[in-house]
């Protein structure tokens, strides 16, 4: 092989897996935004994740069919979110939280909820 | 006393090993050496004071000093005590640095005699110099013994996470690997600084330092499958990347030193990836501090940040320009890619990078869209794995083939002969993962090439124990004696091997179901009947245990009763999942209790398929290591 055709081979190699790892990096960046930038931004049926604070008595529970309902603030706008699983460890009235899911008819359903740690945890060691 | 002036000490005697080693090395002055040697002692008989001392106020509660308050507390067994020595970060740095002092002395002290002095010493120059920046980073802004101007009745206590075994070793492990590449990086700064080999001194270090990174980063993952109670190992978070990063590079190094060593050819290559390993080290160490990136790992941001990465700057600007000064004895022959052995370890080497590349891009690309929109955005665990399991098939498929290319170079056709047994062995595997339900594209293909290379590296074992009628177990211990690093090595893989098994089927194959139930009741998962009997809560000093009983039933027939339970901590005010692992080889049941409300107790059930491989492989890459680093009776340069 000529030099120059290896080069070629090389260099067309480094392009296509440049823009493979764009393409990845681009699909797999999900939307972090707060609930205020949810009820004005267009985010109707996108996977997006919101934080925000569980609204004080807002959440209800329901064990039967493993159902949990809360509400969600900024301080300026609310939404209602629903959850379909368990609740998590910590999350509680009050706390903040990241929900992961998608938003549709004013009912975020959320297929995540992320507790932001407590400031006493202060980490792992690593 | 002021227990800080024992670490001023050892800063001290640390900046004189390094004065008296470089200075001996230059001029040539076995004076000067002799004395740097003795600075290197004291300095770890400083560090090695500090942190008894520190271990001291530890285990006596001394809780006047800021430290032992804030990560222990009265009711803490001493088990703990003694672990908290590495739960914040003044201690972690503090076990850093003891670490690095212990190997450099080690060093010193395991010096053949007949060595070149002059290349010991800059080594141990080198090292002197990686003492002093993490002494001072411990002196100037992160001491651990600093003191409280009353006495706390109590600490503040561990965080009960940490207070599992796990946490005890992964630590201590970690650094131990980050520690001990700080001593091939140091001869390779003295061989290339001498334009000289150093790959035979620092061959065994560099196993040494590459397996406890291995076991650090392995232990670290058993952690959290069995504490943090999510049913993972890893979450390719921001710090978890951070210790993966430096495992890569090496791992590429060992194999690219061989050829160096036979050939002395990837000089550049070597010299490179062991100082980018270093400094991948040293950014892990800086990113679990500095708070840059969002990570559960990550303390709060403490202001050392600045000074690491000012550290980290240095030793890659003198890196560089030692590279450009020996350019003309790092250039070399270059390996092309070709069908030999330095052709695959440079596939290898290349791939590892490349792997390495699509981490660290997408570990801070969330700071690039912070730049850009001003806040972060995470990258979903999604982007590496689909990056990475491609190139990790691809190395896999290296890894098997590695046993028939020896260092002359093959034409396809010869390989061709060699390879019909393993092949054959490889479609019947993924014939019979087809008949029993393993369809999709990468479980087909990873049954495909760890069959392949499985069955490669068998075959090297078995045509070590002798030929014809002759076989025996023998003939392959002789075999083995007479090249450990070769055979350790084929362990090392097969453990991988074993590793990814147990990686694919976790992540291919999990089922899960989150349900409630009522007291009595029973709920169906796969072949396992999970029965509830009820939730018994059981106080202690420091909390209550909520803990549910459940007897489980595989196909029917009794055959464990788990208790997973809820730790609500009085003095943390949280409450904590403990789950309940039921594990055998082929599946672990994985039982998470969430609490029990208006008459229904709520549970989260993982059947894992698989997921011991990966302990029992961890534990196999140990052996593996350990034997490739025994010396070999008679080293038979030829055989490869």
């Amino acid at each position: 092989m000529k030099k120059e055709t290896r080069i070629a081979i090389g260099v067309g190699i480094i392009l296509v897996c440049l823009l493979v790892l764009g393409l990845t990096l681009k699909g797999s960046v999900v939307p972090y935004i707060t609930v205020s930038e949810l009820k004005s931004g267009d985010y109707m049926g996108k996977y997006i994740q919101v934080n925000g604070t569980v609204v004080e008595g807002s959440v209800e529970w329901h064990p039967k069919d493993v159902l949990l309902i809360f509400r969600l603030t900024d301080g300026k706008e609310t939404v209602n979110v629903s959850y379909n699983g368990s609740i998590p460890n910590n999350f509680q009235e009050g706390k903040m939280v990241v929900v992961g899911g998608t938003y549709e008819d004013g009912l975020f359903k959320a297929d995540e909820i992320l507790v932001k740690c407590p400031s006493k945890y202060a980490g792992e060691v690593e | 006393m002021n227990d800080s002036l024992i670490l001023q000490a050892a800063l001290l005697t640390g900046i004189a090993s390094v004065f008296l080693n470089v200075a001996g090395a230059e001029l040539k002055k076995q004076g000067f050496i002799d004395w740097g040697k003795l600075s290197t002692h004291l300095t770890l008989v400083f560090i090695t004071l500090a942190s008894l001392r520190l271990f001291y106020l530890l285990i006596t509660h001394d809780f006047q000093n800021v430290y032992v308050a804030s990560y222990t507390s009265r009711d803490l067994p001493l088990f703990y005590r003694i672990s908290a020595f590495w739960a914040g970060q003044e201690g972690s740095l503090l076990l850093w640095v003891w670490l690095i002092s212990i190997l450099s002395s080690v060093v010193i002290l395991g010096e053949k005699p007949g060595n070149d002095g002059q290349f010991m010493a800059y080594a141990s120059g080198m090292l002197g110099a990686i003492t002093v920046g993490f002494l001072y980073i411990i002196v100037t802004s992160s001491n651990p013994f600093k003191r409280l101007d009353f006495i706390p009745l109590d600490g503040n206590g561990l965080n009960p996470l940490l207070q599992d075994p796990g946490m005890i070793l992964h630590p201590p492990v970690l650094f131990l690997g980050y520690a001990g590449m700080a001593v091939p990086f140091a001869f390779a700064i003295a061989g290339v600084i001498m334009r000289r080999e150093w790959i035979r001194d620092a061959r065994r270090w560099l196993i040494f330092a590459w397996a406890a990174l291995s076991m650090g980063n392995i232990i670290g993952a058993w952690w959290a499958f069995h504490v943090l109670g999510w049913g993972g190992y890893w979450g390719w978070d921001p710090v978890e990347n951070s210790s993966l990063l430096p495992w890569l590079t090496a791992s590429a190094l060992l194999h690219s030193v061989m050829v160096e060593e036979r050939e002395g050819r990837m000089r550049a290559w070597n010299f490179i990836l062991i100082t980018v390993t270093f400094l991948l080290v040293l950014y892990g160490t800086f990113l679990t501090r500095s708070g840059i990136l969002q990570s559960v790992h990550a303390f709060a941001n403490s202001g050392l940040g600045g000074i690491l990465i000012s550290f980290l700057i240095l030793i890659m600007a003198a890196s560089l320009r030692l590279f450009i000064r020996r350019w003309d004895y790092l250039r070399g022959d270059p390996v092309r890619i070709e069908l030999s052995r330095p052709g695959l370890i440079l596939l290898t080497a290349i791939l590892l990078l490349v792997s390495g590349g699509t981490i660290i891009i997408g570990s801070f690309y969330p700071l690039l869209l912070e730049l850009i929109h001003g806040y972060q955005q995470m990258v979903q665990p999604g982007y590496y794995n689909t990056l990475n399991v491609p190139v990790a098939l691809a190395l896999l498929l290296l890894l098997g083939l590695c046993p028939y290319i020896r260092w002359r170079r093959y034409t396809f056709d010869e390989l061709k002969g060699k390879i019909m047994i393993p092949a054959l062995a490889s479609i019947t595997a993924v014939i019979l993962g087809f008949l029993t339900g393993v369809r999709d594209p990468i479980g087909v293909s990873s049954i495909l090439v760890c069959t392949l290379a499985f069955t490669t590296h068998l075959r090297e074992f078995y045509e070590a124990s002798g030929s014809g009628d002759g076989k025996s177990l023998s003939n392959l211990w002789h075999a083995i004696e007479r090249d450990h690093r070769r055979f350790g090595g084929y362990i090392v893989h097969i453990a991988l091997i074993v590793m990814v098994i147990g990686v694919a089927g976790s992540s291919l194959y999990e089922k899960r179901d989150t349900f409630t139930i009522q007291p009595g009741s029973a709920h169906e998962i796969e072949d396992y009947t999970i029965k509830y009997l009820g939730t018994e809560p059981i106080q202690r000093e420091n909390g209550i245990y909520y803990c549910a009983i459940v007897d489980i039933y595989k196909n029917g027939r009794f055959i464990d009763r788990g208790v997973p339970n809820l730790f609500y901590s009085f003095r943390f005010d949280e409450t904590y999942q403990h789950v309940y692992i039921h594990s055998t080889l082929p599946e672990d049941l994985y039982i998470i209790y969430q609490g029990f409300e208006k008459g229904y107790a709520l549970f989260e059930v993982r059947v894992i398929p698989l997921v011991s491989l990966i302990w029992w492989g961890g534990i196999l890459l140990l052996i593996g290591a350990i034997v490739a680093m025994i010396p070999d009776k008679r080293r038979d340069d030829n055989a490869s």
